[in-house]
């Protein structure tokens, strides 16, 4: 098992450092061969662990201690528990796929060999978060994994607005980095340990003011990372990437990693009442927000990039009412069908030859058959069609919701449903069914290659089936049992399915079919007149959600305006004339003593003889000094 | 007497090998000399191997003059590795400048026999002959490229200086001879502590020791030769002699300070500890205003001669082990990173027409040698003491250990004078990648040296590697020093 | 019998007189001699040390042959790189070692 643990990290590590420094010259077209292998080799290996995992072997392995500084000790370690093995699935799985794809998708592309290298970096960093045992690990590599996305968000850096959105996700990151940050080093100063089993096992000592500080400034962290109302604003931006790294990191992997850490940190948050609703709060909320923002998306990335959010609010919901096993469900099925979404409307990018706008399009039903079909079923998981993951993981959460109390939550998670059911078919019908809207780009469209259809097929069987495998029975399912050692101390134990739950469950289907239905009814039945005119009636709410309710304009207005202007205060002020004030003349006054020491040097032997032999007599006389 | 024998061998392997290359060098064409260098580098290895194999046992040889322990396994194999360094790094250099002797092996060889003793000796005479044979191969290695005035000038001003401090050391350690009766540092040990000694005698030996060896590792006000020995000698010895001496001279002042005068720290700690001062101040300081790129790291080596004195002043007064784990391990880094550094400078002067080693001959060097460019940076990063280098790490320890023994105040004068230093070690960085090539720089030549290579990346694998797994280098330090305090 | 301190006296005076030498001499071959006599000064020291020494008795002559061997070593080799500076420059001046400062 330790060999795994070692090599599903390195071998992209390593791969990334090769196709790195070597790509440009040597492998150039061929840069994929040794990157997709790596990753090949660790989703190999990261399955093995998980049936190792199965089978009830864990891994508690201290590697070696990096820094033992006095009290302050930190080692590089790995766990693998079931939280792991189940972050190590989709991952891994999700992963491979993209690469695989993105042989397909980035061809030709001039930074071919460091898409390439920057996707195995980032495989490498996500890895490393999901299987470190101390929180100094996972905040190390959590930043890492932000440089990733950073660095891949900016891929066409040429283009000024991939680079902006790059910038912007690195900056509300950082924002809630200071929380994670605050949070981290108060668990440290408050405990003295950073070791996920060291915090874990003392988390009742912790009194109950410090933990909800605790627990909301890691929450801040995940804010950010999952993009959570208010942090929510750079993830629509980064649609600015190639879909494949949409795909893997804003859907499948990294937004996770706000979810992992919640879950992952549950001793915690078991401990304070308040951080929790908090978690549930916002995720709700978000979960709304996001679902009517992207009922009126245009382009068919944002409308997923918003899917996203809100789906993360869903897991979040799930998180904060004590739904545990119920989140980390929806987060597998998410990372699949949601994945799998992204790679589709990447194929649909590359069959339109770039187009993004769904207004343009129309009517590719029959030209791209295997990206409608996977489309389709993708689209279904994430409605909660019965029978299909996003069913079962959904249907999971919003019992839980209702079966703890919560029932307001419950209320707005199905309104959310119904919404998530619209907006996707939404983008089904608009983008496949009637008539094309775009002759010209209509009459080139074209299937994609296998490369890119393979990994779409692969995902979508995972997004139909993954819910029957792990789920069932409902509230008992071979997930929630198998999760059940990990959230044991949040002491939440799964219960029978009732009438009840029944009751519930029959509700989720319906209202995600109605969904549908009335998709079906706006766009395909009835597309000239019924958009526009609900539209119209929605009017000034309309305008909100199709502006994003102007949060961008407000920070600008709030936040980044004001703080550009401290900033060009202080510089002016306190930088120019102050600090480097300061500096230089500090810098001029050691450089005026080595000027005066200068002529100590004379290059004269006797000289230098001469002030060793003064040097003596000056030990001597200092001596002297000191004892009389 | 075989046991004795036995217990030198990795020394008696360097001396049979220095005298075969030298009687062989005569009979050896041009290019048959090249192996010469891989005959010592050979040998090196091999001394370290057996001494790592028998680094269980402990015990003393030759009468109680050598102790072979863990203290004595550590300086070895860290003196092997840097001789080896800078035997493999040499030739091509040697070559160009049409000195390439065998001889030049065989005196690294002699300087590393005299270092080796000196680690590992525990009587006054065996240290002082390891001392002059170091000291002497030193002077001729200094001013190998005799048709050269300035080699010639570093060979003779190291001489000069030298041998005045060796003489100065050497009445020194007479007078403690003479107050003890013995030669043996743990009989003079035991008789300093039980006494009864007269005082003044006392002192005036301890300040000649302290001084002689003040001289030995170039600190302030004992530091005026090092920048004209070290730019005046060939690069690649510069390289050597930067580093082993130091280590060396190190792995003496231990010995001396705690082992030997331990029970006198009163009288010693004051004293190094303005020693330690005055030498960051003319390290830090001078380094800001050379031009010299050679002169430049001699002034940053006596910088980081003034962190090691501090952290001997903290061993000193509190008489604990984590000080001088700490100068051990910086000793490593150091090792590593300097003759980097230095070997980073043969590379170009190998590849330049006429390289003047001056900084105008780095600007832009990051376009005209990428790949020197870019590990001399991370030399510059790990001498500054930049994460995750090892020079970092190397300071790290050092400063906790200095704090921790009570002298905070002493740790943030060394994190001041490590902010200055930062300036001339990030100032080579700017000059290689934010300065265009200026006219007067030297043409490229095809001066490739796979040894070279090796030895740089060897160089920068150590710096890298010690900044991120301390670990190993780090136990055995903490083990070499176990049993120096309460001996 | 004399008192070691009057053995000791002599041998520092000698060991000044040499220092002084060395400091103030400009020619390369008698600061060279003058760096002999610093030693020859703790030669007597170490010799005067050994007479008087109730332990150490025998210990200091044979520090002396090792400093003797050692200074004659010494000498051969700083004798040595004055011929190459000779052959260098024509002069033997101390002073004329400085083109290396600052």
């Amino acid at each position: 098992m330790k060999a795994a643990v070692l090599l599903i990290p390195l071998l992209p590590l390593a791969s990334f450092i090769i196709t790195g420094l070597f790509g440009k010259r040597f492998f150039k077209e061929k840069s994929h061969y040794l990157s997709v292998g790596a990753v090949a080799v660790s989703w190999l290996l990261s399955m093995y662990l998980i049936v190792e995992v199965e089978r009830g072997e864990e891994l508690h392995w201290q590697v070696y201690s990096w820094i033992a500084a006095g009290s302050f000790k930190v080692d590089i370690g790995f766990l693998v528990d079931q939280l792991t093995a189940v972050m190590l699935l989709v991952v891994s799985t999700v992963g491979l796929m993209v690469h695989v794809y993105s042989i397909g998708y980035m061809k030709g592309d001039g930074g071919y060999y460091r898409f390439f290298a920057y996707l195995n970096l980032f495989m490498f960093s996500m890895f490393m978060l999901i299987l470190g045992n101390n929180f100094l690990m996972l905040y190390v590599f959590w930043e890492a994994v932000g440089l990733c996305s950073y660095l891949l968000i900016s891929f066409w850096y040429t283009k000024k607005s991939a680079a902006n959105a790059g910038t912007k996700a690195f900056l509300v990151n950082r924002v809630g980095d200071f929380g994670f940050g605050l949070g981290i080093m108060l668990i440290f100063v408050t405990l003295g340990t950073l070791s996920y089993s060291g915090v874990f096992e003392a988390a009742g000592t912790i009194g109950t003011g410090t933990m909800t500080a605790i627990c909301l400034l890691l929450f801040m962290g995940a804010m950010g990372k999952s993009a959570q109302f208010p942090l929510h604003v750079w993830l629509p931006d980064a649609m600015e990437g190639p879909t494949p790294v949409s795909s893997l990191i804003h859907a499948a992997t990294m937004v996770n990693a706000g979810v992992y850490m919640v879950a992952r940190s549950n001793p915690l948050f078991a401990e304070s009442h308040t951080a929790m609703f908090v978690v549930a709060l916002v995720g709700t909320f978000t979960a709304i927000f996001a679902a009517s923002i992207g009922l009126v998306q245009n382009d068919i990335k944002k409308v997923l990039a918003y899917s996203t959010v809100s789906q993360l609010g869903y897991m979040f919901m799930a998180l904060g009412v004590g739904a545990w096993g119920a989140g980390m469900f929806h987060l597998i099925a998410h990372g699949f069908f949601k994945g799998l979404l992204f790679l589709c409307s990447g194929s649909v990018i590359h069959a339109l030859s770039g187009e993004q706008d769904m207004r343009k399009m129309g009517g590719l039903k029959n030209k791209t058959k295997i990206t409608y079909w996977t489309f389709v079923i993708g689209a279904l998981a994430i409605s909660g069609f019965p029978g299909l993951a996003g069913f079962w993981s959904k249907d999971s959460i919003l019992a839980g919701s209702f079966n703890h109390g919560y029932w307001y939550f419950w209320a707005v998670g199905l309104i959310v449903a119904f919404m998530t059911a619209f907006y996707m078919f939404r983008l089904i019908f608009m983008t496949f069914h009637g008539k094309p809207r775009d002759e010209k780009a209509f009459a080139h469209a074209h299937e994609s290659p296998r490369s890119m259809t393979m990994p779409l097929i692969l995902l979508a069987i995972p997004s139909a089936l993954i819910g029957l495998a792990l789920g069932l029975p409902p509230e008992d399912g071979h997930i929630d049992k198998f999760l059940e050692p990990v959230f044991e101390a949040a002491g939440i134990a799964p219960h029978a399915f009732g009438a009840v739950d029944l009751g519930l469950m029959a509700l989720s289907a319906l209202v995600g079919i109605g969904g549908i239905l009335l998709a079906w009814q706006f766009y395909v039945k009835r597309p000239d007149d019924l958009p526009a005119k609900a539209g119209a009636r929605a009017g000034f709410l309309y305008k909100a959600a199709l502006n994003k309710y102007w949060i961008d304009e407000f920070y600008f207005a709030a936040v980044i305006n004001p703080v550009m202007a401290l900033g060009r205060g202080l510089w002016r002020w306190v930088d120019m004339a102050m600090i480097d004030g300061f500096v230089n003349g500090s810098a001029r006054f050691f450089h005026g003593v080595g000027m005066a020491l200068k002529p100590t040097q004379s290059g004269k032997i006797q000289a230098y003889l001469f002030s060793m032999f003064l040097g003596f007599l000056a030990l001597l006389v200092a001596y002297l000094i000191l004892t009389v | 007497m075989t046991h004795d024998l036995l217990a030198i061998m990795p020394e008696l392997m360097l001396i049979v090998t220095a005298v075969v290359v030298l009687l062989v060098d005569p009979l050896l064409p041009e290019e048959g000399r090249r192996g010469l260098s891989w005959l010592g580098i050979f040998a090196c290895i091999t001394a370290a191997l057996s001494t790592w194999f028998a680094r269980g046992e402990e015990f003393t040889a030759f009468s109680n003059s050598i102790a072979l322990d863990k203290y004595s396994v550590f300086f070895k194999i860290l003196l092997l590795g840097v001789a080896a360094l800078a035997m493999l790094i040499s030739e091509k250099h040697l070559h160009k400048k049409q000195r390439l002797l065998g001889d030049y092996y065989a005196l690294i060889l002699f300087t590393t026999v005299g270092m080796i003793v000196m680690a590992e000796a525990i009587d006054l005479i065996t240290f002082f002959v390891g001392l002059e044979l170091m000291a002497l191969s030193s002077y001729l290695l200094a001013g190998f490229f005799r048709y050269e005035e300035r080699s010639i000038e570093a060979a003779m001003k190291y001489f000069l200086t030298g041998a005045f401090a060796s003489n100065i050391l050497l009445f020194g350690m007479a007078f403690l001879y003479g107050l003890t009766g013995s030669t043996n540092y743990r009989d003079i040990s035991e008789a300093i502590r039980l006494g009864p000694v007269p005082e003044g005698p006392l002192v005036i030996a301890i300040v000649l020791v302290l001084a002689g060896f003040a001289f030995k590792v170039s600190a302030a006000p004992f530091h005026n030769w090092a920048p004209d020995v070290y730019q005046g000698s060939p690069t690649p010895a510069a390289a050597f002699l930067s580093v082993g001496p130091k280590v060396a001279g190190f792995a003496a002042i231990l010995k001396f300070f705690t082992m030997i005068l331990g029970s006198q720290s009163e009288i010693w700690v004051p004293l190094m500890m303005a020693l330690s001062v005055a030498t960051m101040v003319v390290g830090s300081t001078m380094a800001l205003v050379q031009k010299d790129l050679k002169r430049m790291l001699a002034f940053s080596s006596i910088g980081h001669v003034g962190y090691l004195l501090l952290a001997v002043v903290a061993t000193g007064d509190s008489g604990s082990n984590v000080g001088m784990s700490a100068i051990l391990f910086y000793l490593a880094a150091y090792a590593f990173m300097n003759m980097g550094a230095f070997a980073v400078l043969v590379h170009l002067s190998n590849n330049s027409e006429n390289f003047r080693d001056s900084l105008d001959e780095i600007a832009g060097l990051g376009k005209r040698f990428p790949w020197a460019a870019g590990v001399m940076a991370l030399f510059m990063l790990s001498l500054t003491g930049v994460p995750p280098t090892a020079g970092f790490l190397a300071k790290f320890y050092l400063f906790s250990a200095v704090v921790d023994a009570g002298f905070a105040w002493l740790a943030v004068v060394g994190a001041l004078f490590s902010l200055v230093s930062a300036f001339f070690y990030l100032r080579v960085i700017v000059y290689m990648y934010m300065r265009e090539p200026e006219e007067s720089v030297s043409e490229k030549v095809d001066g490739r040296s796979w040894d070279l290579s090796l030895g740089i990346g060897l160089a920068a694998a150590g710096v890298v590697l010690l900044g991120i797994l301390p670990a190993p280098v780090l136990n055995a330090a903490q083990d070499a020093v176990q049993k120096l305090l309460g001996n | 019998m004399t008192p070691l301190q009057q053995y000791l006296a002599l041998s520092m005076a000698l060991f000044f007189i040499g220092a002084w030498g060395v400091l103030a001499r400009r020619n390369l071959i008698l600061v060279v001699m003058c760096v002999e006599l610093m030693l020859n000064a703790i030669n007597i020291a170490l010799v005067a040390f050994s007479n008087y020494s109730p332990t150490g008795a025998g210990r200091g002559e044979v520090f002396v042959f090792f400093v003797f061997a050692l200074a004659a070593a010494e000498a051969a080799i700083g004798l040595a790189i004055a011929i190459a500076m000779y052959r260098l420059k024509e002069k033997l001046s101390v002073d004329d070692l400085d083109e290396m400062k600052g």
